[in-house]
């Protein structure tokens, strides 16, 4: 009996450290997927740090930190739209049109820009549009505003103007 | 008892006359019996005989002088004996108070025959005039009294006394000792030898002195104010002029010249004045007044104005005095020589130039000075006047008539539309602004700001703006302002549009479509935010559009509850008139 006990109890041993040696695995693996999200989080912070620059109408600072990102990620669409407005706004309308479009090849419908959650496909597709009418590139500019209204338009320059003013209010 | 000897065979022989002898009294300087001397020269006389071939064994002479006209320089032994006679002097003394005795006799072989001298006496001149020294030779009176002049001569192997045949005295012209300075000579030479030592004893006359007297030169010199300069001579009695010339033109250095001649206890003096001048002198010619405005400048060519007789002109040194403060001088010249080349590097020169404005015509006196290696210098005076500046204009270029929004406050930079000479005293320019009923005048740091009355519109304002200078005017100009009033949305002529940039809130730009423009403006104005002020920007047209313009406009931050902006755009058309203006108002949140 007492044998039997204490191969029970062997054998209850031996699966205690099975099982605690299983849950020790399990415990790595998950730490490490732990890490790979920070990093994920480390940008959201540079981009929201970004945007909250701009708010404060420190573009340059903005520009800075928008450039680094695109170090590490070339095609990060906050990064390529947040530029895109920042050239806009220092009239630098090609690069401007750069950028934008690279954010908009990225973007799906659903996007939402992480250092401003009110930032859409959308406002990318203006800034674009806007731009390509800074340049007299008012066909482009009528594309980038049917992207946007969702309709067939043809907006001559006074009208286009208009409805940039519209939509960009 | 020799000597009574010799006088028993004199006394024997008395009456014999030798033929052909003759003794004479003559000069040992000139070998003269015609002598001239000064008073107080020393006359050396000696007594000269001619015995022919045949010999003689001795000689006896007496000489009469006058006291009164001659001293006799040794009173005790009168004669020293000469070469002719070797043998006794048997006689050597004064044997009254106008006659003195020699007398020698040769006692053996070989005897002397010929001619030679047998004594020589001095006297010195006493008295000025003519007086005689003679033998006595008067067969009644000195032979009575044994003072007659004889000699002895062989014959028959024995001596036997003998009378001189010819007997010459010697006659004295005794003159005043006299020196006397050839002033004409003198003068001459110091005019026709600038800069050289003048021997002064070559300009002196000394008469009736035996031989070249010994001349004492007492020297005093003074410049042309009195102030006593150094002056010397050279061993040879050569006045040494070189560091006596005066250095300035016009300035004459005067040189006493006293000259001495001590002859005995004579004393002669003469004086004379030598001017000394230096022809070397740089000499500087009346100088032009140089005349020139306030803020520009005149430039002197110095070399114009020197003449030195050196052609030393590349070496003179330039130097001004008493440099008035309120000029400045210009010049490479001006107290800079190249030594390394030996000349100025430019033909020297002076600019002048007036630093300050000046209200009246100022006039400044100063002094040039040229001065050669030499240290020679030359002085001028030079006039300079300054005339005040005539403002040649006070031209604002603005148009004359300006057309302003309403509240919108318009800044004008004086200083691009001012024509004002010289650009230098800009500064210096006080402005005023006539009072306008409607509009506020401000200047400022040459910034002209006109600040329409609050909410005021209207036309014909005219402003005056007044330049003084130094507190009177100096020009002035007016403008027309115009006030327009803010369109309402109905009466817009032309759209007025503000198109936010997406992401950057803060960040817009005013667009307007119109065609036929030659340029636009817009003025910003923030009614309901006093903090932000108003901005006028220009609109630029959009590349490859005929008809849209842009501008953008950035603020530094969105204000809490937003900000409502008044676009007011005004312009040219393509013929230069205003067009109407538009505007447009919009919300910022």
């Amino acid at each position: 009996m007492n044998r039997s006990f204490l191969l029970d109890f062997a054998g209850y041993l031996f699966l205690g450290f099975l099982i605690l040696g299983i849950w020790s695995c399990a415990d790595r693996e998950y730490n490490n997927l732990v890490q790979e999200d920070v990093i994920v989080v480390d940008k959201t912070t540079d981009l929201k740090k970004a945007g909250k620059k701009l708010s404060e109408g420190k573009v340059d600072d903005a520009l800075g930190i928008f450039n680094a990102i695109l170090k590490d990620d070339e095609s990060n669409i906050d990064a390529n739209a947040g530029l895109a407005s920042i050239y806009l706004s220092k009239n630098q309308f090609s690069e401007s049109i750069k950028y934008g479009n690279r954010a908009v090849e990225e973007a799906d419908a659903e996007y939402t820009a992480t250092f401003n959650p009110k930032i859409s496909k959308r406002h990318i597709h203006l800034i674009l549009a806007q731009a390509y009418f800074y340049t007299g590139n008012f066909n482009k500019s009528n594309d980038q505003i049917r992207q946007v209204v969702s309709r067939n338009v043809n907006l001559q320059p006074d009208a286009l103007a208009k409805e940039l003013q519209r939509l960009s209010r | 008892m020799r000597k009574q000897t010799a006088y028993a065979i004199l006394i024997i022989l008395v009456n014999v006359v030798a033929h052909s002898a003759s003794i004479q009294l003559r000069s040992i300087d000139s070998l003269k019996n015609e002598i001239t001397i000064q008073q107080g020269d020393l006359i050396d006389l000696e007594v000269f005989v001619d015995v022919g071939e045949i010999p003689s064994a001795g000689v006896e002479t007496y000489l009469t002088y006058e006291p009164g006209k001659l001293r006799l320089v040794n009173n005790e032994t009168p004669f020293q004996q000469g070469k002719f006679y070797t043998g006794t002097i048997v006689l050597n003394k004064a044997v009254s108070q106008t006659e003195v005795g020699f007398a020698v006799i040769s006692n053996a072989a070989p005897y002397p025959k010929g001619r030679g001298a047998v004594a020589k006496i001095q006297f010195i001149g006493r008295i000025a005039g003519e007086t005689k020294v003679t033998f006595n030779r008067d067969p009644q009176t000195h032979w009575r009294q044994g003072r007659y002049t004889l000699f002895t001569q062989f014959k028959d192997g024995k001596p036997r006394l003998r009378s001189f045949k010819d007997l010459t005295d010697a006659n004295i012209e005794i003159k005043n000792t006299l020196v006397k300075i050839d002033r004409y000579e003198l003068q001459r030479f110091v005019s026709e030898n600038p800069g050289k030592n003048i021997p002064l004893d070559k300009f002196v006359v000394a008469s009736g002195t035996e031989g070249r007297p010994k001349l004492n030169w007492v020297l005093n010199a003074e410049d042309g104010k009195g102030r006593p300069r150094k002056v010397e001579l050279n061993a040879a009695n050569q006045l040494i002029v070189g560091n006596l010339l005066p250095r300035s033109k016009g300035e004459v250095i005067k040189v006493d010249l006293r000259v001495s001649l001590k002859v005995g206890d004579s004393l002669a003096i003469d004086t004379a004045t030598v001017w000394l001048d230096n022809k070397g002198i740089p000499v500087l010619i009346r100088f032009p007044e140089v005349r020139f405005r306030a803020g520009s400048e005149e430039i002197l060519l110095l070399d114009n104005f020197v003449k030195d007789r050196d052609h030393k002109n590349a070496e003179l040194r330039w130097a001004i005095e008493g440099m008035p403060a309120a000029l400045v001088v210009g010049g490479v010249s001006v107290n800079r020589l190249d030594r390394t080349k030996g000349t100025i590097d430019n033909p020297p020169r002076l600019t002048f130039r007036s630093l300050n404005p000046i209200a009246s015509e100022q006039n400044f006196k100063m002094y040039v000075t040229a001065m050669d290696p030499d240290e020679n210098f030359d002085r001028g005076e030079l006039k300079v006047t300054v005339e005040p500046l005539p403002f040649v204009k006070l031209d604002l270029t603005l148009p004359n008539t300006i057309s302003l929004i309403k509240n919108e406050e318009h800044h004008i930079d004086l200083s691009r539309y001012l024509d004002v000479e010289p650009r230098e005293v800009f500064d210096e320019i006080a402005w005023e602004a006539l009072p306008s009923e409607h509009i506020e005048i401000i200047i400022k740091n040459r910034i002209l700001t006109l600040r329409p009355q609050r909410d005021w519109v209207g036309t014909a304002e005219k402003i005056k703006i007044v330049a003084k200078f130094e507190g009177k005017k100096v020009d002035e100009a007016s403008m027309t302002v115009s006030i327009f009033d803010l369109p309402e949305e109905a009466t817009k002529t032309f759209p007025v549009i503000l198109v936010r940039n997406p992401i950057i809130r803060t960040e817009f730009k005013i667009v307007s479509v119109l065609d036929n423009v030659a340029a636009l403006t817009v003025g910003l104005t923030f009614p309901e935010s006093p903090d932000l002020k108003p901005k006028t920007l220009m609109m630029g047209k959009i590349a490859q559009s005929r008809n849209v313009w842009v501008v953008n406009y950035e603020l530094e931050k969105l204000p809490v509850g937003g900000v409502k902006i008044v676009a007011s755009v005004i312009g040219r058309d393509n013929l230069n008139q205003n067009i109407t203006p538009s505007a447009g108002t919009f919300t910022l949140k």
